[in-house]
C-alpha cells in the first residue's frame, strides 16, 4: 500500500541558486579577480618584506577595522531586508535598506577621509609598490562601493514598488548578494593592507 | 616551521596568518548564511569554497614561503 512513499524533492529545486545565475557568474568572477589581486599582493610583498611593513606602519588601522565593521552591519541589515521582503511583504525594508545604505555612506566617508590624510601627506599611488597596490585594490573596492549603493537605492524603489513574483524576489536577491560580496572582498582587503606583519 | 627557529618573528607570522585565516572563515560565513549559499546547489557550494581555499591557501603559503 505504501510502495509509493518515495517523495520527490521538487520544492528544493526551487532554491537552488539565491538570486539570478547571472549576478552569480558576475560576482564569482569578481572574486577570482580579486582572489588574484591577494596573491598577486602576498607575491610582491615577499620579496621586499620591509618595504611593505614600513609602508603599512603609516596606515591608521583604526579607519580599516571601523570600515569594516560598516560594511558588516551593512550585510546584516540587508538579510534583515531580504527576511522582511520574504515573510512580512517588505514591511521594515525600507528602513532596513536605508540603514545599510547609511553603513555605506559611513564606510565612503571614511574612505575619503583616509584617501585625503594620505595624499595631503603625499603619500600617493607613485609613492611606492605597496601604496600602488593599497590605491588600486582599496579604490576598485569603493568604486564597488558607490555601485553598490545605487544598487541598494534601487532596491529601495523595488520594494517601494512592490516586491510580489519569484522573479522580481530574485532580483531582489541578486542585489542583496552583489552588496554582501562587497563587504567580502574588504574582510580581506582589511587584514592584507592593514594587519599583516 | 619558521626559518628563524621558533623566534619573535615566528610569532608575529603566527598571528598574522591567524588573522588571515579568521578573515577567509569570515567570508565563508558570508557566503554560506548572507549569500545563502549553504542552501544552494551543489555546484555553487564546491565553487565557493574552493575560492575561500584556493585563495587562502595562496595567500598563506605566498607569506609563509614566497
Amino acid at each position: 500500500m505504501t510502495d509509493g512513499t518515495i517523495t520527490a524533492q521538487a520544492p528544493a529545486d526551487h532554491h537552488a541558486i539565491p538570486g539570478e545565475v547571472g549576478v552569480w557568474v558576475f560576482v564569482l568572477g569578481d572574486m577570482f579577480v580579486f582572489g588574484l589581486f591577494f596573491s598577486v599582493f602576498a607575491y610582491y610583498r615577499g620579496l621586499d618584506v620591509e618595504l611593505y611593513r614600513a609602508s603599512q606602519a603609516t596606515l591608521n588601522q583604526n579607519y580599516g577595522a571601523v570600515n569594516t565593521l560598516l560594511l558588516l552591519f551593512s550585510s546584516w541589515f540587508v538579510v534583515l531586508a531580504v527576511i522582511d521582503v520574504r515573510e512580512h511583504a517588505g514591511r521594515y525594508a525600507t528602513r532596513l535598506l536605508g540603514l545599510a545604505m547609511l553603513c555605506g555612506i559611513g564606510f565612503s566617508i571614511v574612505k575619503i577621509v583616509e584617501y585625503g590624510e594620505k595624499l595631503g601627506a603625499g603619500i600617493g599611488i607613485m609613492t611606492n609598490d605597496f601604496y600602488m597596490y593599497y590605491y588600486i585594490f582599496t579604490g576598485l573596492h569603493f568604486v564597488h562601493v558607490i555601485i553598490g549603493l545605487g544598487v541598494l537605492t534601487y532596491l529601495v524603489s523595488m520594494v517601494r514598488a512592490g516586491v510580489e513574483s519569484a522573479g522580481e524576489l530574485r532580483i531582489f536577491e541578486s542585489g542583496a548578494i552583489y552588496w554582501h560580496m562587497v563587504d567580502l572582498l574588504w574582510i580581506v582587503l582589511f587584514p592584507l593592507l592593514y594587519l599583516l606583519q | 616551521m619558521g626559518s628563524d627557529g621558533g623566534g619573535p618573528g615566528t610569532d608575529i607570522r603566527l598571528v598574522s596568518s591567524a588573522l588571515i585565516a579568521v578573515a577567509f572563515i569570515k567570508v565563508r560565513f558570508v557566503l554560506r548564511y548572507f549569500m545563502e549559499v549553504r542552501t544552494a546547489a551543489l555546484p555553487l557550494k564546491l565553487l565557493a569554497d574552493a575560492w575561500v581555499l584556493i585563495v587562502c591557501g595562496t595567500v598563506l603559503a605566498l607569506y609563509w614561503f614566497g
